[in-house]
Formats: C-alpha cells, structure tokens, sequence
C-alpha cells in the first residue's frame, strides 16, 4: 500500500520531469518574449535605444496621434496611411494569390500520383533559398532596363532608354509579395483539393452542371478550408513583410513590417516598434479566429457522425 | 454472335429502343500499352425495360455504363439515344442519370439540396424544384431525413438518397453501376425487390450493372453477359440460365457441371460419346462428327442412387461414381462426386436421400432433356 503510493508519487514527479520541455517551449520561447514585447510597448524610449522602464501609454496614441509644439494631441494620418496600405497591399496580394494559386492546386492535384508529387516538391524549391536573393531578382527584372522593360520594348510600348518604372511603386510591392508567398497559397489549396473526392464532379456532370457550375457548387464548397487556410497564410506575412517593400517598394512605401523594423533599427524607438508588432498580432490573432470559426462549419459534414441522431 | 438469336426471341416488334450501341469499342492508352476494354459490342436497349450488364471485374460492363453516361467516349462505333447521336454531348447535356457506385452526394449539400441539384442546374422554378423533390423523396422514403446531411446517414440511406437524385430530372435512361455492392446481404435483397418495383413505377429504362448473378437473375427483363469487353450472350434471365451459348455463361450463372464429348453422329438429333462413358442424343446446331463439345447439365438436375439400387431408364444416362464431399443444407444437399475422375457437383433434395458420406459407390443419373450442347 505504501510502497504503491510512492510509486505513484515518483511517477508523477517523473512525469513533471517530463514535461519541462514543454513548458520550457511555451513559456520561455513563446510566451516569455510575447510578454516582452508587451512590456516594451508600454515603456517609455531611450533615446539610445533600449527602454526606460516607466509605464507610458502613448507608444499606442502616437499610432494615431501627434504631440505638436503646443504639447497638445493632434491626429497624424501618416502611420494610418501604412496600416492602410499594408492592409490593401496584404489583401490584394491575396487575392492574386488565391486567383493564380487555385487553377495551379487543381491541376496538380490531378495529376498521375507520381508527377503530383514532383509539382508539389518544385513548389516547395523555392523555400531553399533567401528570401532577400529572391526579391532581389525580382529588382533585376523589374528594373530600368531590365527583363520586363525588354518585353515591353519587343512589342513596342517603349522605346530606346525608356522604362515602364515598375520598380518604386505599389505594384512592384504586390508583385513582390505575391511570389514570396504564393507557395503558401498553393499547398494548403492542394491538400484540400487532393482530398476532394473526383467523382463528385462526375456526378455534377450527370446532373447538368456545366464547369461553371462545378467550380462554384462543388469544388469551391469543398475546398473551402484551403481557400481560408492558404488566405491566411498569404495574409498574415504579408500584413508584416518588409524585405519586398524596402527591395521593390525602395523604402518610400513603408508597410507595418518595414515600420516595425525602422523602429527598432534605424529610430531607436522600441516602444513604438513594440506597440505596432502588437497591433499586428491582434489583426492576425483576429484572423486567425475567423478561421477556426470556418473551420469549425466546415467539420461538421467533413468529419460526420456515421447514423448520427442529430439532423 | 450468338446474342442476335436470343434478341429476336424477346424483341417485340413495336418497342421504341432507348439505347442503341453499335459497333462501340474503347481503347484505353495507345500503342504498345493500349488496352482494349470494349471490343466492338453492339446492342439494343428497349424503352422501359431493365436490362442488367452481368460479368466479372473487368469486363468493360462499367466502361459501356460510363460511355452511355457520356464519361469515355467511344473509340469506335455509334451510341444512339432515343435516335439521337450522343457522342458529342457532354454528360451534362445527355439526359440520362447516374447512380454511382459509392453513390457520391455531395457531402456539403443536405438531403433535399443533393437531390435538387440537377433540377437547379436545368433553371426549374422553386416550385416545381419542390414538388419533385418530395415526389422521389417518397418514392424512395427519405421524406424524414431531408435535412440530413450525407455524413449523418447509414449506407443503405445513402444509397435511397442517391437514387432519388438520379432520379429527380426524370431521366430517359437511368444508369446504376453497381449501386447494391456496398450495402450488407439483408438490405441488398431488400433493394432488388424495390429497385424492381421502382423501375415498373417510373418506367424508366433501367440500366443495371453488377457482377452478381443472382442480382441480376433476380431483376432483370434481359441480362447482357459480358466477358473481356465482349458480349457472350444477350437474353431473359430464363434463357441466360436454361439455355446459355458458351461455357463462360455457363459457369458464370448458376452452377455448370461441364462433361466433355465428342460427336460421333450428327442429324436432328445428334449424338455424343461422353468421355465419362456412355452417350446421349441430343438437339444440337451447327455440329459436325469428330467435334469436341461440352456437354452442360445442372446440379439440381442430377439424381444419386445408391449403388445397388439401380433402375434402369432410357432418359437418363447411368454413370457409377463416388462421393467425395456432402453438405446437409437444410432443403437440400449439396454433394461433390467424383464420376471417372471428373468432378460433379449435384444438388438434391435432402428429404429425398439417405445418408450420403464421403466414400460412398453410387449411381448418377444424368437426364438427357436438362443437357445442353456448348461448343468447346
């Protein structure tokens, strides 16, 4: 009897061992410098850089607010126009990647077995290499001179030294993210589609639905978990990327990322930079609920309940 | 082939004919890999019958379906329906109706939606989408489970909601590929009898492809035997049983005892050297003295005796033989013999006999009028 209870004991405390790893990940790696860069966010900057440890609000008000000569608050759209423009240039980039990643994902996903998973490898190539090197090709080929000013002067849209100035501007930006984090759109939409059954489309057919029709009564439908998963994905780095905007962007559109790392690196605010990397973890955790909430629908006829009682 | 023959026996002379094959084959792959998986098979189905495609895995029964369907289309040969050309139609524009063989609702759609689907897709007013919809859900019974989504259901409720999809557009033809093989025996021979049933209700041309014989026996106007993307023969389940062509719809219905002989004497009545011993005359077609023929009988045709209880008759032919195996099966008796080294299986009434063990001498009869000619 006595012996069984420290037996028991021992086991427990054996199995507390066991599990400091895993506190050890949580905490310390993932929530510790959460909590950190809350901290920071609700100090006061160094002029040097660091933080000066007194409890201040106004990294969070200088998001939209200026302090004037008058040491009064007046509101500065500037950081607005960023979180605006981060936000279009994230959707957009979405969206295009939805647009160019669904048509991509459906056709490999119907490939032979031994080719789908080929395709799916050479999507992934691109994740061995640098993001940095990669962007900086897209530089080359958007460039004065460059790749697509080439194309452009073979069909006669330009002329001699002319460039159609793709670089430095918004759509360079899109372009940018989009092939970053196009990968990311294609996978989870392939998944999804790999699962989808393909007689279901033939007997979609039998039933007169043209391909329209399959696509948005059946296909769409069913590889709706993707479609959020993959958006999301693409999304949430795009909210936060600064390497395309700095690249292609020229560092004249600044998005959260670039604003982020300009605060930290170059301004020596932390608070402010730590405020911001806040907002945009309540935009993504936000995001991320929308999901779990689709996710949660969709699982009530993916998963079932054979003879279930319930209708 | 041999199926023109059985085709005119049945073949009213004022039947529209739904589906009319000719000369379709389908070839899978090309050069050195092309598989030939419907070799030149041509084939009339009457409107409103329901007519079973029967063979084993393989034998292009499915293909045919799903050319019919307008899924493959057809390498050679012309497939008519109701004397329009399909071949050039997509299956959405051919009026015929599938019911899949793992059904494949949609597993998003509920009960109601699954079976409105093709009414949508054909712009019907929500009225009529309405009044369709409760009629084949009646017919097939699932009125309480409208609501149901897919997952929430029971296979045989399944394969219900399925039929009653294919069968909302009121289809010419309705094509079922092999929709019975995923439910359990019970509820199997509980939807032959109301598959049948439904089919004589809608008069829809039924087609019915199985590999199970006594499924296709069991409901069929007309079976079409298929082997290696050939048909074999074509005809009632009556003909297909009692009277097939070959030795393949032979033993691919019901149970064969294949005796092997030769022809030593032809006529009305030709005449045939059993290898077993003895010989028997029989009506025969087309054979010639010296052939080689198979000689079929059916094991609840033949009669044991014991040994010594011999009566001599002249319809049947007596051949000593010993048993080998016997299993009581409560109505009857399934007994393996083993007649001059060829197997034989019988199956008699078990009232009827005494103990028969492994072992034991008897006596077979084979009566002559259940015997049957089959070219080698």
């Amino acid at each position: 009897m006595n012996r069984a209870g420290n037996n028991k004991s021992a086991l427990e405390r054996l199995r507390i061992f066991g599990l400091v790893p895993v506190w050890v990940t949580i905490g310390v790696l993932m929530i510790g410098p959460l909590m950190i860069m809350a901290a920071v966010s609700l100090m006061q900057a160094n002029v040097y850089g660091g933080v000066h440890p007194q409890l201040d609000f106004s990294s969070y008000a200088q998001i939209l607010f200026d302090t004037n000569l008058f040491d009064e608050r007046e509101f500065n759209p500037a950081y607005l126009i960023i979180i605006m423009r981060s936000f279009t240039l994230a959707l957009g980039a979405t969206f295009l990647a939805l647009l160019i990643g669904f048509p991509a994902a459906y056709f490999i996903a119907r490939q032979p077995d031994h080719r789908k998973s080929l395709l799916v490898f050479l999507i992934t190539i691109p994740f061995w290499t640098n993001l940095l090197v990669r962007t900086f090709a897209w530089v080359i080929i958007l460039g004065r001179g460059g790749f697509m000013d080439q194309v452009a002067s073979v069909f006669g849209l330009i002329e001699g030294d002319e460039s159609i100035n793709l670089m430095y501007t918004n759509t360079a930006i899109l372009i940018g993210l989009v092939y970053s984090y196009l990968p990311l759109m294609v996978l989870p939409l392939y998944a999804s589609m790999e699962k989808m059954d393909v007689r279901l489309l033939e007997a979609g057919a039998d039933l007169y639905a043209s391909r329209f029709d399959l696509i948005r009564r059946i296909i769409l439908p069913l590889t709706m978990p993707g479609i959020i998963g993959g958006s999301i994905l693409v999304f949430v780095p795009c909210l936060g990327a600064f390497i395309a905007p700095d690249l292609l962007g020229g560092g004249k559109k600044l998005m959260l990322g670039s604003l982020v790392q300009l605060q930290f690196a170059t301004s020596r605010n932390w608070p402010f930079g730590a405020a911001i990397a806040m907002m945009l973890l309540a935009i993504v955790v936000i995001a991320l609920m929308i999901n779990a909430k689709a996710a949660r629908r969709h699982a009530s006829y993916e998963q079932g309940n054979a003879g279930g009682a319930h209708g | 082939m041999n199926n023109k023959i059985a085709e005119n026996t049945t073949m009213d002379t004022n039947v529209d004919i739904a589906v009319d094959i000719v000369g379709v084959s389908k070839v899978f792959g090309s050069g050195r890999t092309a598989v030939t998986a419907i070799n030149d098979v041509t084939l009339q189905i009457y409107d409103n019958e329901f007519l079973t495609l029967l063979g084993p895995s393989g034998c292009g029964k499915t293909t045919l379906l799903r050319m019919i369907a307008g899924f493959e289309d057809t390498t050679h040969g012309h497939i008519k329906l109701f004397d329009q050309e399909i071949e050039d139609l997509p299956p959405n524009h051919r009026p015929v109706n599938t019911v899949f063989q793992h059904y494949a609702l949609f597993p998003h759609l509920n009960v109601y939606e699954n079976v409105a689907f093709g009414l949508r897709r054909q712009q019907r007013s929500e009225a009529e989408i309405n009044q369709r919809c409760q009629e084949v859900l009646a017919l097939t019974q699932m009125e309480a489970l409208a609501e149901r989504k897919p997952s929430q259901m029971s296979g045989g409720q399944q394969q219900r909601v399925a039929l009653a999809r294919a069968l909302a557009p009121n289809p010419k033809v309705l094509l079922l590929d092999e929709p019975l093989s995923a439910l359990d025996l019970k509820l199997r021979q509980a939807m032959r009898e109301e598959l049948k049933q439904l089919q004589q209700k809608t008069g829809i041309t039924f087609i019915f492809v199985t590999h199970d014989q006594e499924e296709a026996l069991a409901m069929s106007d007309r079976i079409v035997v298929m082997s290696n993307g050939e048909v074999q023969q074509v005809g009632t389940p009556k003909d297909i049983y009692e009277a097939p062509t070959n030795r393949f719809v032979a033993n691919f219905i019901g149970e064969a005892n294949l005796l092997p002989a030769t022809c030593t004497a032809t006529g009305s009545m030709a005449t045939f050297k059993l290898k077993i011993g003895g010989a028997m005359k029989i009506a025969a077609g087309d054979v010639r003295v010296g052939d080689e023929v198979t000689i079929l009988t059916r094991p609840e045709h033949l009669h044991i005796e014991p040994n010594n209880a011999g009566k001599d008759s002249a319809n049947a032919l007596q051949i000593p033989a010993t048993v080998t195996d016997s299993l009581y099966l409560g109505s009857v008796m399934h007994v393996d013999i083993d007649c001059q080294g060829v197997m034989l299986k019988a199956s008699i009434s078990a009232k009827a006999t005494s103990n028969l063990a492994a072992g034991d001498a008897v006596t077979v009869h084979i009566p002559i009028e259940h015997c049957r000619v089959l070219p080698s």
